[in-house]
């Protein structure tokens, strides 16, 4: 419950931040607005993309830092791009350090690869497939369905987005195909994805097709295309040794009865043992049980969303900041368990730092086995 | 709800969809959708045969693999009619085959499908830029008439409330469909009049002044936008609880056609004037909320006053403020319920107020 109160909020600021920025102030999360995106014109499909990406980047994703990583796979996007004769330019193209296997298309020709998503392929072609399915849902405007004036959400069933993925994995086929690559590199990928996320497309409410159905609509596609397509995968084959499988222990790890947070040089200490107590929300915070009507949350946020964060009646919450990123420790229910816990931070010894390891890509092994 | 509007106003119209420009001609025809669960053919199985092998024909091998793993039907069990209708449906659910029908030879079972059609030219005038999409991909005649309705839907959106979209297809090949979409985005239609029927207190300019929106939306002149107009309406209950009438009923807007006008007529009953009664202030506070009883009761004292509670009490508390209304006496009780996070708050609180 705890949980779902604190990711209502972080959404609920978000939402707040956007609207005022918008309509009050000329920037948001320090980025100066567009002024196409000011009053009315904001609505449009790129402003809102615009505002969508600054948000998110500021409070729910950060880049993966690897810049080389990030302009290679700017580079097979902006060549698949091409390949769709698309011309209106501003694509984007975001390797985010999160380990899930997703990709994302954002309104205003952004999208979002996750590191877990890269650590699953193994040649360009694929890359490529994965690149070109994103790409097909923001030229086909499925991305921005509901944000925008005209499209009415309501009317949109699980059914109708179950076929927006099959459409664009359809279109992802033929742009990475048209491009240069391999038409077979998006079902290779997909069934990469299958053995991670096996339950994908399980009920009548879910938002993908279950697997076989997709397996069958790409392989029907890559049939009717020239199954040649060349390309050097050197480039990613040495990329990928560097990209991190897993949660990322320098973000956040138990270390004995501590939570240790190596990036910003920070540990926060509980009197008791953690193991069963601690669940992990994201790549930046965990949430521990206190009691069972008591949590806290340990979340690391930029300055400049962290202080929005207040206390209130049902939140207490104490912050510690460093290296330009705040550590914010909130609770629901208990404000003075919550305030002991955060008052319990300290500097992270080199033993605990010792301990943290991150786990990345091997390429000696099974892809299965190299990135579960 | 936009639709079912449209629907009510054009009357009849639907029947007769717009094909009369870019897709005349007796090539084009009616975009149909396959049934969900095509009649199957009569398997003739014979009975006593073991199944030696099954085979997908008419795909590339990679596909019919994948189509295999669909089936039930495998070699070493009994040949038998519901098994392989079943595995007919399967072939058919997963979304790419066209045809399906079973060869039998000997211990041979082979599954004989052909694939959907792709998408050929697509015949849209200047409609809609994301149809070109369509071209090369398999045709799902449900995409294309979901994709139709939407565009529709951005057409009534916009003012063009009797607009019609109507898809049709033309077989060039065995393996190519062309399609057709065609429009009647019909007049823009504006808004003629704003009327509020029953309004006395507040006039015709005041209470249009309250909508929020723009000029162009739900302004005689403007688009009609149903979701903002929900909430302009709002605001028009809102105008009148400031001037006591906390009673008022804004009623569902009357639409009604005059051509390409709409004209909007929203009923109110503005109900009477309530002063405040009794005003019951936790223990404690009989100054802090500021409000008088006979006075007029209006949603912004209130307001105010709630606040006031709740900054004097602070934050060991939430304080709700509890309404009593009196119609025939046009009074309004108000008093506070004071809810403590917990006992050791009210302890706190009482204790600074006392020492």
């Amino acid at each position: 419950m705890e949980v779902a109160v604190g990711r209502r909020r972080v959404l609920a600021l978000a939402l707040v931040l956007n609207a005022g920025c918008v309509h009050r102030a000329p920037a948001l999360f320090g980025e100066r607005i567009p002024r196409a995106c000011a009053g009315r014109a904001g609505k449009s499909e790129r402003c809102i993309g615009w505002i969508r990406d600054r948000t998110m980047l500021a409070t729910a994703v950060r880049a993966y830092p690897d810049a080389e990583l990030a302009a290679y796979v700017s580079a097979v996007g902006a060549r698949v791009v091409s390949a769709t004769g698309d011309r209106t330019g501003g694509w984007t193209f975001r390797v985010l350090d999160d380990p899930s296997p997703q990709a994302n298309a954002n309104p205003g020709r952004v999208i979002y690869v996750d590191r877990g998503a890269i650590a699953l392929v193994r040649d360009e072609a694929e890359l490529a497939g994965l690149l070109g399915h994103e790409i097909a849902h923001e030229l086909a405007g499925h991305a921005h369905m509901g944000l925008v004036d005209g499209d009415v959400p309501a009317t949109r069933t699980a059914e109708d987005e179950r076929d927006d993925e099959i459409q664009a994995d359809e279109l992802g086929i033929q742009f990475a195909a048209r491009a240069g690559y391999d038409p077979r590199g998006l079902e290779r990928a997909l069934r990469a994805l299958a053995t991670v996320a096996p339950e994908s497309g399980e009920g009548e409410d879910a938002h993908h097709p279950a697997w076989p159905i997709r397996f069958a609509h790409v392989e029907a596609v890559a049939a009717r295309l020239p199954a040649t397509g060349a390309h050097d995968d050197r480039v990613l084959r040495r990329l990928l040794p560097r990209v991190v499988v897993g949660l990322d222990p320098r973000h956040q790890a138990i270390v004995g009865r501590a939570v240790v947070f190596a990036e910003l040089g920070l540990a926060v200490d509980f009197p008791f043992a953690l193991d069963s107590d601690v669940t992990r929300l994201a790549e930046q915070a965990v949430q521990v049980e206190l009691s069972s009507q008591v949590a806290v949350d340990l979340r690391v946020l930029p300055d400049a969303v962290a202080r929005y964060i207040t206390e209130d009646n049902e939140l207490a919450v104490t912050r510690h900041r460093a290296r330009g990123q705040t550590l914010v420790i909130s609770g629901v229910g208990d404000h003075a368990r919550v305030h002991m816990i955060g008052a319990a931070v300290r500097a992270v010894r080199p033993d605990e730092l010792a301990q943290i390891h991150p786990r990345f890509v091997d390429l000696t092994v099974p892809r299965a086995l190299a990135t579960e | 709800m936009r639709l079912a509007i449209v629907t009510l106003l054009v009357a009849g119209a639907c029947a007769h969809r717009p094909t009369e420009t870019i897709c005349a001609g007796t090539a084009w025809t009616d975009l149909t959708t396959r049934q969900a669960t095509p009649a199957m053919p009569q398997v003739v199985a014979k009975p006593d045969v073991t199944i030696g092998s099954v085979e997908v024909r008419g795909v590339d091998p990679e596909l019919a693999t994948s189509l295999r793993g669909a089936l039930e039907t495998r070699p070493g069990i009994r040949l038998a009619d519901a098994p392989l209708r079943h595995d007919l449906a399967a072939l058919y659910q997963l979304g790419v085959v066209d045809t399906a029908h079973v060869e039998v030879d000997g211990g041979t079972v082979a599954f004989v499908v052909t694939l959907e059609p792709t998408v050929g030219r697509v015949v849209h005038g200047e409609l809609h830029e994301r149809l070109r999409w369509l071209t090369g991909t398999p045709f799902e005649a449900r995409r294309v008439q979901r994709m139709a309705e939407a565009i529709e839907r951005n057409l009534v959106a916009d003012g063009h409330l009797d607009a019609q979209i109507a898809v049709r297809r033309a077989a060039r090949s065995g393996s190519v469909v062309d399609l057709c979409v065609a429009s009647r985005p019909g007049p823009r239609v504006a808004i003629g009049n704003v009327t509020f029927v029953g309004a006395r207190a507040l006039t015709p300019a005041a209470l249009l002044h309250e909508f929020k929106d723009a000029a162009d939306v739900n302004h005689p002149g403007g688009r009609y936008d149903e979701d903002a107009l929900a909430t302009d309406l709002l605001y028009v209950s809102a105008a009148y609880w400031e001037r006591g009438m906390l009673n008022v009923k804004v009623g569902e807007p009357k639409l009604s056609r005059r051509g390409a006008k709409l004209d909007i007529a929203i009923p109110i009953t503005e109900g009477p004037v309530f002063q405040l009664g009794s005003i019951t202030a936790p223990l404690g506070f009989p100054a802090a909320v500021g409000l008088r009883s006979g006075e007029l009761a209006t949603r912004s004292k209130l307001t105010t006053a709630n606040n006031a509670m709740q900054a004097a009490i602070g934050e060991g508390a939430n304080v709700y403020i509890r309404t009593a209304v009196d119609l025939d006496r046009k009074r309004i009780d108000i008093s506070w319920e004071v809810q403590w996070r917990s006992p050791w708050d009210a302890v706190a609180f009482w204790h600074s107020r006392l020492f």
